[in-house]
């Protein structure tokens, strides 16, 4: 199955302009990445906080209604975030010109 | 007779009243007047950085290991994975914040002279003279210079050599002078910093000697120096180990042909020989044929290695550029022993040959974020981009002058910074191949530039070397130039 999970993250790294691909548990740990360690951890702990908030934002607005996709365009990267119960996904890609 | 009566008269006044004030209260108030408001500030200064470490040895949590249910989250990729890729491509083809600038976005693209220091060489004579910067690089921390000068040779070098060590301060500007010289035999030709300890310093020199110092040692900095080459160091790199990735290894290269590596033990303070490679030229041809090195030199049965660099992806896998402007791919794992004497065993790591430049070349590196990309540039004015499984390069950038050093910009991917003929920096954006404009807050004396390093942690502020031995620190934006 750990072959399945790794050839699913492949074939998104395999988008033009990815860089890096991360599923982090619910819990904001790592499970599986394609950056370096260090560029992982942070990413993980931040995004997943701030998924959290995002939800429950959304959540507070509207209690029917919840998070599907969250997107942060910065200076250098786009950062797409899946959220789900138990796992987050996060993407991060080069925006092209 | 006087008369009594004139004398004597009675008045009557009348009778005045008054209150008794011997109960009445007294009253006060106190008042106080401050004249000058009245402040005490206390500053403290330390002078030195300090820094404390403190060290468990006992591990006072136990880990835990959650089991991740991978059967599950291969389920929820491949049910998310559409999604995801709709919006991976929505990105790709998204034009909406094309050329979008916020409002309060700095958009000064001036790159700041912020300092121009002179150093200094020692003749023959033993005076300060003239030469040009052979090598400057920052420390891995990015809090120390360290910068070495040379002399043009025409054969053998008789000049007592240095390397200066500039620390860098918190207000972002190198010292005026060195805080440590570091005296070799002869001209410093290369110089590296230890990628993890920062206070290990190596040098080649012209005469083929290797320096390693601790240039934290105020006493006896010198750790080892040992004559390892018969011609001058062309190149000098830490290196990990193809078999053991996490060992450090040290490569030079000299013009005498040899790519060395050495173990180097930091306890022991000695170098010890790993392995000798050996870059034999192709047998047929694989010279340019409008080359504008010399015939002489391209004839020579044994090639001079200029430089060297392995890949951060792969490491077995190097590449090499010999005299003449050759390019060759090497193996670490797949050479060869040559047959010859026993005691100059020698392996050959070629794989192939690149198509050659029609200079001589001055820089060959790796690209960081693309394992099978590296760039090389010379003095014939290209910049040239290979794919390490063709032959031919996959991209040239003409430049209208030569070229002597090369760096990659750390988190801009697109960006390469070089320098050389045309005296000022150049930034290229290597995936389309353009040259960027450069705006530069000063009018600087152009002098052929002969050293490039951009400082790892800050990365905006880098030094470049001339060839008259002066070291500029500069700050170049390179946010905004992408």
């Amino acid at each position: 199955m750990s072959n399945e999970v790794e050839e699913t993250m492949k074939r998104i790294q395999s988008h033009k302009g990815v860089v890096g691909t991360i599923v982090v548990n619910s819990e904001g740990i790592p499970i599986k990445t394609t950056l370096d360690n260090t560029t992982t951890v942070q990413y993980a702990g931040l995004i997943s906080s701030l998924a959290d908030k995002a939800r429950s934002v959304v959540r507070d607005l509207d209690p029917s209604n919840d998070l599907t996709f969250l997107r942060i365009r910065s200076k250098k990267h786009e950062i797409m975030v899946a959220p789900d119960k138990e796992f987050i996904l996060i993407v991060v890609q080069n925006p092209t010109d | 007779m006087v008369n009594m009566s004139n004398m004597f008269t009675v008045k009557h006044n009348e009778c005045i009243g008054f209150e008794s004030r011997w109960k009445v209260k007294k009253l006060s108030t106190d008042t106080t007047t401050q004249t000058t408001e009245f402040s005490v500030s206390e500053k403290a200064c330390s002078t030195l950085e300090h820094e404390s470490k403190d060290v468990q040895t006992i591990s006072t949590e136990t880990e835990t290991h959650k089991e991740v249910d991978m059967e599950k989250l291969a389920e929820w990729l491949n049910r998310i994975y559409p999604s995801v890729k709709k919006q991976i491509d929505n990105v790709n083809n998204s034009k909406v914040l094309k050329n979008y600038k916020l409002l309060d976005d700095n958009t000064d693209v001036t790159c700041k002279l912020i300092q121009q220091l002179k150093v200094n060489a020692i003749n023959e004579n033993g005076d300060k003279a003239l030469s040009k910067i052979s090598c400057a690089i920052w420390n891995y921390s990015g809090k120390c210079l360290a910068v070495s000068s040379n002399f043009k040779h025409k054969s053998w070098c008789y000049h007592p050599g240095q390397a200066l060590i500039y620390p860098f301060s918190r207000e972002e500007k190198l010292s005026e002078n060195p805080k440590k010289r570091l005296a070799t035999e002869s001209c410093v030709t290369v110089l590296k910093f230890h990628p993890t300890n920062d206070d290990i310093l190596a040098a080649g020199t012209f005469t083929g000697q290797v320096y390693i110092w601790n240039v934290s040692n105020d006493i006896d900095p010198l750790l080892c120096n040992l004559s390892v080459h018969e011609q001058a160091i062309t190149q000098i790199s830490w290196v990990n180990d193809a078999e053991n990735s996490k060992n450090l290894n040290l490569a030079t290269s000299s013009t005498d042909g040899l790519l060395k590596m050495w173990i180097f033990s930091n306890t022991e303070a000695s170098l010890t020989p790993k392995i000798v490679f050996k870059i034999k030229p192709p047998i047929f041809g694989k010279l340019n044929h409008s080359t504008t090195v010399p015939i002489s030199l391209t004839s020579k049965e044994d090639l001079g290695i200029i430089c060297f660099n392995f890949s951060k992806h792969i490491p077995d896998l190097f590449i090499v550029a010999l005299e003449g402007g050759l390019i060759a791919r090497c193996s670490v794992l797949g050479s060869t022993k040559i047959k010859g004497p026993d005691k100059n065993i020698a392996f050959d790591p070629i794989f192939k040959y690149y198509q050659p430049h029609k200079g001589e070349i001055a820089s060959v590196k790796f690209s960081l974020t693309h394992k099978d990309m590296f760039l090389t540039c010379g003095t014939d004015g290209e910049i040239r981009i290979y794919l390490i499984d063709q032959d031919d390069p996959a991209q040239i950038i003409f430049t209208k002058s030569g070229q002597n050093d090369l760096s990659f910009v750390p988190h801009e991917q697109k960006l390469l910074a070089t320098c050389g003929q045309k005296g000022t920096l150049e930034v290229y954006n290597f995936m389309n191949g353009k040259a960027i404009d450069l705006v530069f807050n000063t009018k600087i004396t152009k002098r052929n530039l002969t050293s490039l390093a951009i400082n790892q942690k800050r990365e905006n502020y880098v030094v470049i070397g001339n060839d008259i031995g002066d070291i500029q620190l500069w700050n170049v934006p390179w946010n905004i130039l992408t």
